[in-house]
């Protein structure tokens, strides 16, 4: 596993990126801010084809070192970039334009076979066609399967749902997740939508008027999310859990997290697989006791109250976290809290509607 | 009738614009590309043939091809005969004439197709020499036409510059144009009407073609 150690800095008029930018370069990486945050140029500067100040290693290798006077230009960094706006070459086919960085013995050396990249990527029926007249999704598909035949150390994918039509956002994101894992190809995703990221990162990095205003695991990120005052709405937590049976007939997926179940809406996913439960931190409520009967909520999670943190722009709620094997975050107004009298080191249950995982 | 100058105007067209798409292609590019100032310069020495008269240029370019100026003099250290007065003389000074009309298209074709396409088959790992030759050049297909059949059809045309700088020589340098002029001269209309409706015919037919070739997408077929 590589580190990714990075420091950027590059003036555009009153646009001023500064970053510096140290994290584990395994999975994918979720970069998040608002249009104008900088989220296009750190990737720009990560692919070389921007050149700021700063340094840039990767592993042991080195891209970019003022101080050595080191630059390496992007054609032989192998830091593929997946632009917005696809820019798939219209001069040749889907084919063509698969085959375009191609390279057997880097791909042999990489682990990656080509026909799996097209069945993965389901781009087969569409080989033969011109790259003219095919939806955003399908061109989406396309550059990530050019980019990925490229067998490059590092993708990186710049706004990948922003021209894909709504009725196809949900197919970009698994295949993309995918890629990660399968061709075990680290990813760095940039997104202004958080519920985005929250589906396929496992670490997040939040970016703010050019600067990186927090990283690290996705969980550490999503807790603190009132702090950083970014989408305070979507505080909550991820969940790896592992499916365990299926209730086909109310349409619910039974999944097990460190001793404990949930049900969640039902997810096409094989027995003993592992998916993601995000629960959000206003839809966990708190009750003292086990509620035997009587109650719709399906879910409850036992765990030990581990911290009560003020939100400062909401001074009427707190957030509770909830160590349930992983940070569980609750937010409650601080009336309940109160009335409860509920403490850190408290065992609380945590309830959350399956209707709403 | 003698069709040697239609081979030779033929000759000297083709050549020409073999040689100025091999000058061409950096110039252009660098034009395209560059944000140094003394760009609008180069551009405007590139564009001075458009506005002389073929006379004044063809008048400096005998002094400066001539044995005594400092390229024909050069020249002729080195290859041992004039440039004024031969085939040679009238490529480069059909180059400089027709320069801008293969420059500007090709110049333009790279501005147009900016450094979108090229940006992708950099990170893929395409070197810029690759990525010239598989994204920038089939991308500029329609400007290299037009800067072919422009070349070409500029110095088929071309009058005054040669009569400066070539003058008249049967087999040598009396291209076409100067031969329709030399019959008129002699009130030989009949060969006059035979060589300028071959012209007229042939330019015609050359610039439909290219027009006609030019209405396909440049997108690659199905």
């Amino acid at each position: 596993m590589n580190r990714f150690e990075s420091s950027f800095r590059l003036r555009r008029g009153d646009f001023m990126l500064d970053t510096a930018l140290d994290v584990e370069l395994n999975g994918v990486i979720g970069i998040l801010g608002d249009s104008g945050a900088g989220k296009s140029t750190l990737l720009r500067c990560i692919a070389g084809l921007e050149r700021a100040r700063g340094e840039l290693h990767i592993g042991d290798t080195v891209w970019q070192d003022d101080a050595r006077k080191l630059f390496v230009p992007p054609w032989e960094r192998g830091a593929a970039l997946m632009f917005q706006d696809a820019r798939l070459f219209p001069h040749l086919s889907v084919e063509g334009n698969l085959r375009f960085a191609s390279r057997e013995p880097r791909l042999r050396e990489a682990g990656i076979v080509s026909e799996r990249v097209i069945e993965a990527l389901s781009l087969g029926p569409l080989l033969k066609r011109a790259v003219g007249g095919l939806s955003g999704g399908e061109q989406q598909r396309i550059a990530l399967g050019r980019a990925v035949l490229s067998a490059p150390r590092l993708l990186l994918l710049d706004e990948p749902l922003a021209s894909v039509g709504n009725a196809h956002k949900r197919e970009i994101l698994p295949l993309i997740r995918a890629v990660a894992d399968e061709f075990q190809i680290p990813v760095m995703l940039v997104s202004h939508s958080i519920p985005e990221l929250i589906e396929i990162s496992d670490q997040m990095v939040i970016m703010k008027s050019g600067a990186i205003a927090a990283h690290g695991s996705i969980n550490d990120v999503l807790i603190n999310l009132h702090e950083y005052s970014y989408g305070g709405d979507q505080t909550g937590c991820v969940l790896w859990t592992k499916v365990v049976g299926h209730d086909e007939e109310n349409h619910l997926t039974s999944v097990e997290f460190s001793g404990q179940h949930l049900l969640i809406p039902y997810r096409r996913s094989d027995i003993g697989q592992t998916v993601r439960v995000h629960i959000l931190s206003r839809n966990v409520s708190i009750a003292t006791r086990r509620i035997e009967s009587g109650f719709s909520v399906l879910n409850v999670l036992e765990g030990k109250v581990q911290e009560i943190r003020d939100i400062a722009t909401q001074s009427g709620i707190v957030d509770l976290v909830i160590d349930i094997g992983a940070p569980l975050v609750a937010t409650v107004t601080r009336r309940s809290l109160a009335e409860m009298r509920i403490a850190v080191g408290d065992i609380v249950f945590a309830y959350c509607k399956a209707a709403a995982l | 009738m003698n069709l040697a100058p239609v081979v030779l105007t033929l000759k000297l067209a083709t050549i020409t614009t073999v040689l100025l798409l091999v000058v061409g292609t950096p110039l252009a590019w660098w034009l395209a590309h560059t944000r140094r100032r003394i760009k609008p310069a180069i551009e405007a020495v590139v564009a001075l043939p458009l506005v002389l008269p073929p006379t004044v240029l063809g008048f400096y370019l005998l002094i400066a091809l001539s044995p005594n100026g400092i390229v024909g003099g050069l020249w002729q250290q080195v290859a041992g005969s004039a440039l004024t007065f031969s085939f040679t003389g009238l490529v480069v000074a059909s180059m400089l004439y027709s320069m801008p009309f293969v420059v500007q298209p090709l110049q333009n074709a790279f501005v147009a197709n900016g450094s979108r396409y090229l940006e992708a088959a950099w990170t893929l790992g395409s070197r810029p020499m690759e990525s010239f030759w598989r994204i920038s050049l089939p991308l500029a297909r329609r400007g290299y036409v037009n800067a072919i059949v422009l070349g070409f059809a500029h110095t088929l045309g071309e009058f005054g510059v040669v009569l400066m700088v070539g003058g008249n020589i049967p087999g040598k340098t009396q291209v076409l144009s100067i031969v329709i002029y030399d019959r008129v001269e002699a009130l030989d209309y009949a060969t006059a009407h035979v060589l300028s409706a071959g012209l007229l015919a042939f330019s015609f037919a050359v610039l439909l073609i290219v027009y006609v070739l030019n209405q396909r997408p440049v997108q690659a077929s199905a």
